[in-house]
């Protein structure tokens, strides 16, 4: 057993530790306890990296079997920020989550579901990649169906349905590159590394490169795939709302990233106009959505498939500049929308309320909500200075290289973003309260939830003035899927 | 050493006939239980005949001893366990009528001879005819068995009528492979094929199954579906090996595969029975099974290459064994009963809620597995459609297993109470540990198929 095993053990073994444990109270100490470690470990990983930033850390770990299917972990710079996206948001949202009295079950579900990320995002090996991505399915569906909001079950159900299906279509694809590469080589391997630019003949190429895109597009999700999310992200505890939109829509993009980008590059620039438009589709769709919605958590939930767009845009310019956007955006995207839910989160406990209308003048009470709402608002609209604006300007600079149009409709998105989020924000915190809005006796945020938007808006703001290192670091990754 | 050939059902048979004679003895309680131990001890005889003993070279005229035979054997023994020690039995006869349905898959099992399959098929259904109705003595039992008779019987027919056109055709009943198939053989392949299909309630030969599965007691219909299930499928193997190359098979069967499992699924969407909810499940398990077939003959119809059907099969009998054990165990027997399940018997709940994932298809599980290969084996062997069509499928009928979770873990109870539990005893308690156990077990290391792939073909 190597390093990359231990990265999801400790959560998987930490569930099971929690749920054993004798209290409620206990139960949360030692998921904490568990989420740091996985965070702090997640960040040791770093270390190997030292100045040769380019290699693809391998382990390998198991025998192979006859059909070619061994276990086999690896992390890059596209695969690391994730786990520490994942471990961070995980170790903030418990920390938002402290005072409500919470079951164990709650905290082990969520730690199963941290184990099952970490898999997905370190798996060289599409069988392992496959069985991480469709196990992370049944803790969701738990958490949302139990410790949801008033229409948990049909959201969690929906949820299930949904992106079971997308896994299905993912699972025949990835069965079909494993036998079309046998069918052409004769050799068994089901190997991400060594499937990268696999010998497949285009008529068959095509048809997986199909069933791959489907069974991802529902994740991030695309366009005419997304009607589950809005349910699922507004139904869902604070913490799973948190970690849907932060780390599990990002197994969409990242499996493009992964698997469709390296492994099929003539079906990715062959079919890139199609799959590039559904993203500025996403982008605007998304965008309109959420200027139209009166509940606070849906608005955030919408601006989810708005800037799961933006991703789609900066991956499918096929170009250095649109790749590097596209990854960031993925780590911005799970800071600021990670940040929003709580924040809407933390609202709703304290008031029992989400919708827009239902607050007025709420910065007078609570100064420091006000304060890191407008912040993360702005980051997640893409104010200069602020991280969202690096990742949207490079994927829309890159794509404006392959498709001048595409481009301007993504620039459109973030006019648009500033029409969703400025007036709710403006209405919530600054307007004079209505009759019967909720206001002035808002309780403040309190000095640990204060400590996690903290550690947020340095993030924040270090992406956002100084993205350099982490371009750096994710650039090796992303340099062999550009177009040649 | 050919004599060994016979040593499983020989074991089976001798159980058989003492405890008949322990029915000369007075008093029901205590036959009732000798009878179990007996029956026990020869089922155990005969796995341990069928795993110990070597592969003898040379099978005889009637007789053979092959992978896929074993496989069938030791399957249906393993099913037969939880049977004995479950059934409800006021004397000895429901079961020495299990002992029949075990010889009977026995006899198939090792037989090499058409009208040898016959036999065996024959000692099976009329002991399962005769146990539906001996297991538990109401109207709704005896209208499933007199159903399942009928249409048995029927089934029955097909094949002999289809055997004596082969024989008539080529005065030959041995179980070799067959190169040309002229119409005649053609016509009785259809008809000895068509017994085949009813057997394992291919569509649209299926509209008995859940009938007699809601009729029968839970213990007993985990059985029908996985033991006696399983004999059907190796005895379409064994017609289909005899002529791989007919029509009927090649062209027919991915149809009926698609058919069946797409009928199957749709209607368990709108079922509010349990029992009847998992027998439609089944159907539909049995259409992907029958697409198994398909690309089995497909890849060349060897040993080797039936692994994926055998593990689907092992896999299919503990969880589908699992879920019938539930509604044993909790006496459960409609939705609306299922609902806030979890807040009365977290561990029960939680049991049934792996076996339905299974069923769905979730890893790490041997239901997700069985899929993995099956749908492996359809792209490998060029059905791509019919993979495509067995996805979505399976998709749908996460639909149904789902609702069966939420009820039981996201509902709140239904007003009334639900009926109080029965027949928990430590049997059922073994059986559901072993069926959760092998259940996560078979689907943790995916080289399993290629080791089962092995022992086969030994």
């Amino acid at each position: 057993m190597g390093y990359l095993t231990l990265l999801w053990l400790i959560p998987a073994l930490g569930a099971v530790l929690v749920w054993l444990s004798p209290s409620p109270r206990a139960a949360r100490w030692a998921a904490f306890a568990v989420a740091l470690s996985a965070l702090a470990y997640s960040i040791w990983l770093l270390r190997p990296y030292g100045s040769d930033l380019g290699a693809l850390r391998l382990e390998e770990w198991g025998r192979s079997s006859a059909i070619g299917i061994r276990y086999h972990l690896g992390t890059d710079g596209l695969s690391l920020p994730l786990c520490w996206l994942t471990a961070l948001l995980l170790s903030l949202s418990m920390l938002c989550a402290w005072g409500k009295e919470l079951p164990a079950s709650y905290w082990a579900s969520f730690l199963a579901l941290e184990a099952c990320l970490f898999g997905v995002f370190t798996s060289q090996n599409l069988f392992y990649f496959f069985v991480f991505w469709d196990v992370s399915l049944v803790p969701m569906f738990f958490i949302i169906g139990l410790w949801g909001s008033q229409r948990r079950k049909a959201a969690a159900v929906k949820f299930m349905l949904y992106t079971f299906l997308g896994s299905l279509s993912l699972l025949v694809g990835i069965i079909g590159l494993a036998t079309a590469h046998h069918a052409a080589t004769g050799i068994w391997t089901w190997d991400l590394p060594a499937l990268r630019h696999a010998p497949i003949p285009a008529e068959a190429a095509r048809w997986i490169f199909a069933a791959i895109a489907l069974g991802l597009a529902v994740k991030i999700p695309l366009f005419p795939l997304h009607p589950w999310l809005p349910e699922a992200h507004t139904e869902a505890p604070t913490a799973a709302s948190v970690l849907l939109a932060g780390s599990m829509l990002k197994m969409g993009i990242y499996g493009f990233l992964r698997i469709l980008l390296p492994v099929f590059p003539r079906e990715s620039a062959a079919f890139w106009p199609f799959l590039a438009a559904l993203g500025a589709v996403n982008v605007v769709y998304g965008a309109l959505c959420a200027v139209s919605q009166k509940d606070l958590k849906r608005l955030v939930a919408y601006t989810s498939v708005s800037h799961m767009g933006f991703c789609m845009l900066g991956l499918f310019s096929l170009t250095i500049e649109g790749l590097a956007g596209a990854s960031l955006q993925m780590l911005n995207h799970g800071l600021s929308t990670g940040g929003l839910f709580l924040l809407v989160g933390a609202l709703y406990d304290r008031t029992h309320h989400r919708g827009v209308d239902d607050f007025g003048g709420l910065a007078r009470g609570a100064p420091w909500l006000a304060f890191f709402f407008g912040l993360i608002l702005l980051s997640s609209i893409g104010l200069p200075g602020l991280n969202g604006f690096v990742g949207e300007a490079m994927a829309l600079a890159g794509m404006a290289k392959a498709s001048v149009a595409l481009a301007a409709l993504g620039l459109a998105g973030t006019v648009l973003a500033a029409a969703y989020g400025l007036p709710a924000y403006q209405k919530v915190f600054w307007a004079p309260a209505g009759e019967r809005s909720v206001s002035g006796s808002v309780l403040d945020l309190d000095l640990r939830e204060r400590g996690a938007f903290w550690v947020l808006t340095a993030l924040i703001l270090a992406i956002g003035l100084y993205p350099g290192p982490l371009l750096r670091f994710m650039e090796p990754a992303l340099l062999p899927l550009v177009r040649p | 050493m050919s004599c060994a050939l016979l040593y499983p059902p020989a074991a089976l048979a001798a159980g058989l006939a003492a405890s008949l004679l322990l029915g000369l003895r007075r008093g029901n309680a205590p036959t009732a239980r000798a009878a179990r131990c007996l029956a026990l001890l020869s089922v155990l005889a005969s796995l341990a005949c069928c795993l110990l003993l070597p592969f003898p070279l040379d099978p005889t005229e009637l007789f053979r001893r092959d992978g896929p035979g074993l496989a069938l054997q030791v399957l249906s023994l393993i099913a037969g366990i939880p049977l004995i020690l479950l059934i409800d039995a006021e004397n000895e006869e429901p079961i020495v009528l299990i002992l029949g349905v075990l010889l009977g898959a026995s006899l198939l099992a090792s037989s090499n001879h058409l009208f040898g399959l016959f036999l065996g098929l024959e000692t099976m259904s009329l002991s399962v005819y005769l146990l539906l109705y001996a297991a538990r003595r109401d109207r709704a039992a005896l209208e499933g068995a007199i159903k399942y008779f009928l249409t048995g019987s029927a089934a029955a027919a097909l094949y002999l009528f289809g055997l004596s056109i082969h024989y008539a055709a080529t005065g030959d009943m041995s179980l070799q492979a067959r190169s040309g198939a002229g119409p005649a053989t053609e016509l009785a392949l259809i008809l000895m094929g068509a017994a085949a299909l009813f057997k394992v309630g291919a569509f649209p030969m299926n509209f008995w199954v859940p009938d007699v599965y809601e009729a029968a007691p839970p213990e007993l219909a985990g059985f029908l579906s996985t033991g006696v299930k399983a004999a059907g499928f190796l005895f379409l193997l064994r017609l289909a090996s005899m002529f791989p190359s007919a029509v009927l098979l090649k062209a027919w069967l991915p149809w009926v595969s698609a058919a069946t499992m797409t009928y199957g699924t749709l209607l368990a969407l709108r079922q509010e029975r349990l029992q009847r909810l998992i027998a439609y499940s089944s159907i539909a398990h049995a259409g992907l099974l029958l697409a198994a077939v398909w690309a089995w003959l497909r890849l060349g119809a060897g040993d080797r290459a039936s692994a994926t059907l055998w593990y689907y099969l092992a896999a299919y009998l503990f969880m589908n064994t699992g879920a019938f054990l539930f509604v044993r165990m909790s006496g459960i027997a409609d939705l609306r009963g299922l609902r806030g399940c979890a807040a009365r018997a977290p561990v029960a709940s939680a049991f049934f809620t792996l076996m339905l994932l299974s069923l769905a298809g979730m890893p790490p599980t041997s239901g997700f597995l069985a899929k993995f290969y099956v749908l492996w084996d359809l792209l490998r062997a060029g059905g791509g459609w019919l993979a495509a069509v067995a996805a979505l499928n399976s998709a749908v009928a996460l639909g149904y297993y789902l609702r069966l979770v939420k009820d039981m873990v996201l509902e709140e109870a239904a007003p009334d109470p639900a009926p109080a539990a029965v027949g928990n005893a430590w049997p059922a308690r073994c059986a559901a540990v072993a069926c959760s156990a092998v259940t996560v077990l078979l689907g943790v290391d995916p080289a399993a198929r290629g080791w089962l792939a092995g022992w086969i073909s030994r």
